[in-house]
């Protein structure tokens, strides 16, 4: 089957908070357009080892690989471990995000410490440990934004800087290393069906999570929600050779929701 | 060709105005690839039929037809045309464009009013002849070729920025008001690409060598890379993206 111009036969991708959810739909869809997949994970090493497992029985190699992103200084060694594995690294997909869902004046600074952690500092210190690792290949680095980088969402003050501060790195990144031949690219998606969605409709914003998703989607051009296969072609075309020309943009996938005027959203 | 047959657009029909060169040709080879049934469009003949002929060539379908895509009475004629010869148009590629560059005080009334036309106003006129079938099957996919200039302001180029700007708000509210009928409407914008009138301008080596320092990778774009993205936002797997400006740079935008 041909996969929207995506052949990654012999590339190792590397995806954060792949154990589930967006992180995982994007492991599996880079590993059926060929390339061999590092699961990273932070808690939930039975589900990571299931992703290793599907990527496995379509041929490719898998590594699950446990990493405390809210720790920038344990990132350099897991990635010296993947370079002793596989050798090189040619795709890094930034998944994971977390953050404590609370109103921003109650933030604590170890909240935001630690969600800057995760979005920011971290995903510094493994552009800087995957650059070296991508050699001969074209690299490609690709980030998971979110609405909450330019549109401010309940609960979501300090991720939402987490992710504006990623996307401005995605635009820094693509000038930097556009001269090597490595593209960096960012993906902002809408309502995705996750866990991680639920969580944050029932944590942070204490809504039932089946009707807050009905409301979204009433409000969503195309009448639905995404879904994380949604999100991986996208990514799968960004990893691709085939896009080696578009660099330093954050595509945003989110079936219209943030092209209506806040004026039609009242009357739907 | 297998991949044809099996292609993420197997069985759907794309419509390419300005067919005939540069980014229209190279979009229109690779929906060909891709499996769809093709029809080119352009003003005039020899040009789009070595097109199309490259495309048969390849072992895909494809038919040229003549277009002004600035007359309303001959948009209609010729997608009814196609959708006659092919079958109802699935995949809209609303690419022909024309610029001069000239300083705004010495832009004529009927300069102006070309540039519109033909870069603005015929991707609505285009839009409002096939969506009608689009809409009664329920499935189709427009996409608009943009320009990075259209957020920005270039002196000498103000009918085809703002022309280009335009196309961003097209996009938008076409994607918005038609979205419910499982219709996708995206802009594909590019940046510096290989085509003639860049060619033209870098010829000159200072000219040459301001333009590729504006630009992180450094180079500027073949045509041919905007197939792949021009696939992608013609086939299923796009079906969450719609109403966005896409911009296929090198990285320059980013950098402003």
């Amino acid at each position: 089957m041909v996969t929207d111009g995506g052949r990654l036969a012999g590339r190792v991708a590397v995806v954060t908070g792949a154990s589930r959810g967006m992180g995982r739909a994007i492991a599996l869809r880079l590993a059926r357009d060929g390339a061999d997949c590092v699961v990273m994970y932070r808690r939930d090493a039975a589900r990571a080892g299931e992703a290793v497992a599907e990527i496995e029985r379509l041929g490719r190699r898998g590594l699950a690989l446990r990493l405390e992103l809210a720790e920038p200084a344990e990132v350099a060694p897991a990635f010296a471990r993947i370079g002793e594995a596989f050798g090189r690294v040619d795709i890094l997909v930034w998944n994971a995000a977390a953050t404590a869902f609370r109103p921003t004046l109650e933030q604590k600074s170890h909240n935001v410490d630690r969600t800057f952690a995760i979005s920011v500092d971290s995903f510094v210190a493994a552009v800087q440990a995957a650059v070296p690792l991508m050699r001969d290949r074209p690299g490609r680095v690709v980030a998971v934004s979110g609405i909450d980088s330019h549109q401010a969402m309940t609960a979501h003050g300090v991720l939402g800087a987490a992710k504006a501060a990623l996307e401005s790195l995605v635009r820094s990144l693509a000038m930097e290393l556009g001269p090597l031949g490595i593209t960096v690219n960012g993906v902002s998606p809408g309502l995705v069906e996750t866990d991680s969605a639920q969580f944050y409709v029932e944590r942070g914003i204490s809504r039932e999570y089946t009707d807050a998703v009905k409301r979204i989607v009433a409000l969503t051009p195309v009448r639905r929600a995404g879904t994380g296969e949604d999100v991986a072609a996208l990514v799968a075309y960004l990893a691709s050779d085939a896009a080696a020309f578009l660099t330093g943009q954050t595509i945003v996938i989110d079936g219209g929701l943030t092209v209506v005027s806040p004026l039609n959203l009242m009357q739907a | 060709m297998a991949e044809a047959a099996g292609g993420p657009l197997a069985g759907r029909v794309a419509l390419v105005t300005g067919a005939s060169r540069g980014l229209g040709r190279a979009i229109a080879l690779a929906l060909g690839e891709a499996g769809a049934t093709v029809a080119c469009a352009a003003r005039s003949g020899d040009q789009v039929e070595a097109v199309t002929a490259e495309i048969r060539a390849r072992g895909g379908r494809a038919r040229a037809f003549r277009l002004d895509v600035t007359r309303a009475d001959d948009v209609r004629a010729q997608t009814a045309a196609v959708a006659g010869a092919l079958g109802a148009v699935d995949v809209l590629v609303n690419n022909a464009g024309i610029t001069i560059q000239r300083k705004t005080l010495e832009v004529s009334d009927a300069e102006w009013d070309t540039i519109l036309a033909t870069n603005l106003t015929a991707m609505f006129l285009c839009a409002r002849a096939v969506a009608p079938a689009m809409i009664a099957r329920g499935w189709g996919r427009i996409i608009n070729v943009g320009s990075m200039w259209g957020k920005s302001g270039v002196p000498r180029y103000t009918a085809y920025c703002v022309s280009k700007a335009g196309v961003d708000a097209l996009t938008r509210c076409l994607a918005v008001e038609w979205a419910r009928h499982g219709i996708r409407v995206n802009c594909l914008a590019p940046g510096y690409m290989n085509t003639d009138f860049p060619r033209e301008a870098m010829a000159d080596e200072r000219t040459r060598a301001l333009i590729l320092s504006k630009v992180p990778l450094r180079r500027i774009g073949e045509p041919e890379e905007a197939g792949p993205l021009a696939v992608y936002l013609a086939s299923p797997a796009s079906d969450f993206l719609t109403g966005q400006t896409i911009y296929l740079d090198g990285g320059q935008t980013a950098s402003w």
